[in-house]
């Protein structure tokens, strides 16, 4: 319900409690027990705002369902309900197609518990859209320094991460040659044993090393670039605001 | 990523464990890395591989 209040924000007050009224009514009727029932019929909040807001319109209304129809043989209370939203949605008793604005909506949705913005002027009021263009000129003063630092930045990772991958393959190597020199001692099998012992601690440590520099490789890269990109992205472009 | 570095520790760990028993129980049962050290590492040629690697290592970081 909170949702579909942040969804209807921009609606005429009275209008909109009176759908949320109808709403919360359905609800209460229905009980606590089949609560997710009816959530799972009606679809999405963003929906269920699509439907209400195109039925405040004049529009033909949006069918808020989403989902099949119940199979025979269930409880009737839920499908009456279901009944009920539809008359009061689609007296013609049209099956009209899902709004495509629901999924618009969806993307420009508050984020849940976040409050209303009180709307005392009664109707929906524009607002502005901040735009965000490029600066051409703070772009290319961004690129010299930023391939001047990001290049040896990516450099020095690279050497790094190649030098642990260096020692990590070594200790592989180590390790391996290590248990087979085990085989190869003809003495006590205590020194054999030690050698393999020995050989499995260094292949271990050199499959972590190893490892590790594949994983420092791909996220200082990463991190670098990303960066950078961010940093162009605040620096070189200005936020317009368009109505 | 994550679930790769989870194996990679697991197996690790595992081996790592599994040679310090071994290592323990050759200690236990008479093992010696001075006496591994003169009979096979000194003459197995391993030290020296190990030498080169070294300064080719110091080579290309020189580089």
């Amino acid at each position: 319900m909170i949702e579909l209040r942040n969804y209807l924000a921009n609606v005429d007050p009275q209008a909109r409690e009176e759908a949320i009224s109808r709403y919360e009514a359905m609800f209460d009727e229905t009980g606590e027990e089949k609560e997710n029932e009816v959530i799972a019929r009606l679809g999405s909040p963003a929906r269920v705002a699509v439907a209400i807001m195109r039925e405040l319109d004049g529009r033909p209304p949006a069918n808020p369902k989403p989902n099949p129809a119940p199979e025979a043989g269930e409880d009737e209370s839920p499908e009456a309900i279901e009944e009920s939203i539809e008359e009061d949605n689609n007296p013609d008793g049209e099956d009209t197609p899902a709004a495509p604005e629901a999924e618009e909506l969806e993307k420009e949705a508050p984020a849940e518990g976040v409050q209303e913005q009180p709307d005392d002027s009664g109707a929906a009021s524009a607002q502005p859209v901040p735009e965000k263009r490029l600066r051409p000129f703070l772009l290319v003063l961004y690129i010299i320094p930023a391939v001047v630092i990001g290049i040896p930045l990516i450099a020095l990772a690279l050497a790094v991460s190649i030098a642990f991958f260096v020692g990590g393959v070594a200790a592989l190597a180590g390790g391996v040659q290590a248990f087979i020199l085990g085989f190869s001692v003809s003495g006590l099998i205590a020194d054999s044993l030690l050698l393999f012992g020995g050989g499995l601690v260094i292949f271990a440590l050199g499959l972590f090393v190893t490892w590790f520099s594949i994983w420092l490789c791909a996220s200082s890269l990463r991190g670098i670039a990303g960066g950078i990109f961010s940093l162009g992205r605040r620096a070189c472009y200005k936020e317009v605001r368009s109505s | 990523m994550k679930k790769v570095w989870k194996i990679v520790l697991i197996i690790s760990l595992i081996l790592a464990i599994a040679g310090c028993a071994i290592m323990g129980v050759a200690a236990f049962t008479g093992g010696s890395f001075t006496r591994l050290y003169d009979t096979v590492i000194s003459k197995s040629g391993i030290l020296e591989q190990i030498n080169e690697m070294l300064s080719y290592i110091q080579f290309c970081i020189q580089w």
